[in-house]
């Protein structure tokens, strides 16, 4: 169902699943497939009148096995809301939810890295508005996945724990702190409200991360999404991708500290960030704006939605 | 919606498996979960043969 090719020019794969032209596209409220199915009601993804946490293999994947897999993650039974407006414990389910399937695809042969990953806003290509995330179980090592073991290579040791201890010590661009996750944008942020949330500690992935530490990020995400919807007030897209250890390859599950990355596209509360032509040519960010500010304004936001 | 193959429902020995169309107990309280960590993990099979995976927070004994 899908076709992998090998760019030799970028030296990257590229995964062709054309299937995917014909998925489901903005469905109207009614016939929405990831809600449960109500009595009377057209079946949903999910056959039943209630579920807390549904996770399914995609009906249009961008992988399949032997060669990997594409699962959706539906947060919540409700159709309106977001990763933010989750109850507490839900966020908190959800981080285990995602652990489980972390530790359960990255024990498949054919899986060298599980992304967890969620698209939020038409801005960004979301199909479906119900609150979900994805999970791509790779056949292989995706680039920026080993871009960032190359950044461990080059600075001759955790590139993530560095970064976050400078950005602790520098304090300009922190937006959230809690015993045990930091929130920041990043000092050479691409996306104007770009952040990274990391937990303290060096984990290198979300099974690393002791049940304290899971709750915490739980935390420090619904804050960071909930920030970010009061910077402009109003539901702020974005790209999140969740980096961690590679499952296969040498010493799988250990290469790597657990982080997960924003990208919002929103530069002011109407214009976007398009990746035009610096940064799709040449693979350079031209930014208009400056972590710094940037930061002092998602921080003041988050105050503000706590 | 059939038992996935990691059930014990395949093997025979564990309780009926609820059908959705009964209404009958919700998700999360079923026999055939397992836990994992604070959550009761129930897996099935659509009917098109694609893997479904319900979280549910276990209820207190």
């Amino acid at each position: 169902m899908s076709d992998l090719r090998f760019n030799e020019l970028r030296g990257e794969q590229v995964d062709y699943a054309i299937h995917r032209q014909d998925r489901t596209f903005l469905p109207s409220r009614e016939h929405c497939p990831l809600d449960p199915t109500r009595p009377g009601a057209p079946a949903t993804e999910i056959p039943f009148p209630s579920f807390e946490i549904a996770v399914f293999e995609n009906k249009f994947p961008a992988f399949v096995a032997p060669e990997g897999v594409a699962e959706v993650v539906v947060y919540t039974e409700q159709h309106e809301g977001s990763l933010a407006t989750l109850p507490q414990h839900q966020a908190e389910d959800l981080m285990w939810a995602w652990r489980h399937r972390y530790e359960e695809l990255g024990a498949r042969e054919d899986i060298e890295y599980v992304f967890i990953f969620e698209n939020r806003g038409v801005e960004v290509g979301t199909t479906l508005h119900h609150p979900h995330g994805q999970i791509y179980g790779y056949p292989f090592l995706p680039p920026v996945a080993a871009l960032e073991l190359a950044a461990d290579a080059r600075l001759d040791g955790c590139a993530p724990c560095m970064l976050l201890a400078r950005e602790l010590e520098d304090g300009a661009r922190v937006v959230y702190e809690s015993e045990h996750v930091v929130v920041y944008v990043p000092y050479a942020a691409r996306w104007a409200y770009e952040a990274h949330v990391l937990v303290r500690e060096h984990r290198p992935s979300i099974a690393a991360c002791t049940p304290s530490e899971l709750a915490a990020l739980a935390r420090a995400l619904q804050a960071l999404v909930r920030g970010y919807d009061a910077v402009f007030d109003r539901p702020f897209p974005y790209v999140m991708a969740m980096h961690q250890a590679p499952t296969g390859g040498p010493q799988p599950g250990q290469r790597g500290h657990l982080h997960i990355e924003f990208y919002p596209p929103l530069r002011t509360a109407q214009k976007l960030k398009f990746l035009a032509g610096s940064e799709q040519g040449a693979g350079t960010f031209i930014s208009d704006t400056l972590p710094e500010e940037t930061a002092a304004t998602l921080r003041e936001a988050i105050t503000r939605a706590a | 919606m059939t038992p996935g193959p990691e059930d014990p429902a395949a093997s025979g020995d564990a309780a009926p498996r609820p059908s959705p169309e009964s209404g009958a107990a919700p998700p999360g309280e079923a026999p055939g979960g397992e836990p994992y960590g604070p959550l009761l993990v129930e897996r099935l099979r659509k009917d098109d043969g694609r893997a479904l995976i319900l979280f549910s927070r276990r209820r207190a004994e």
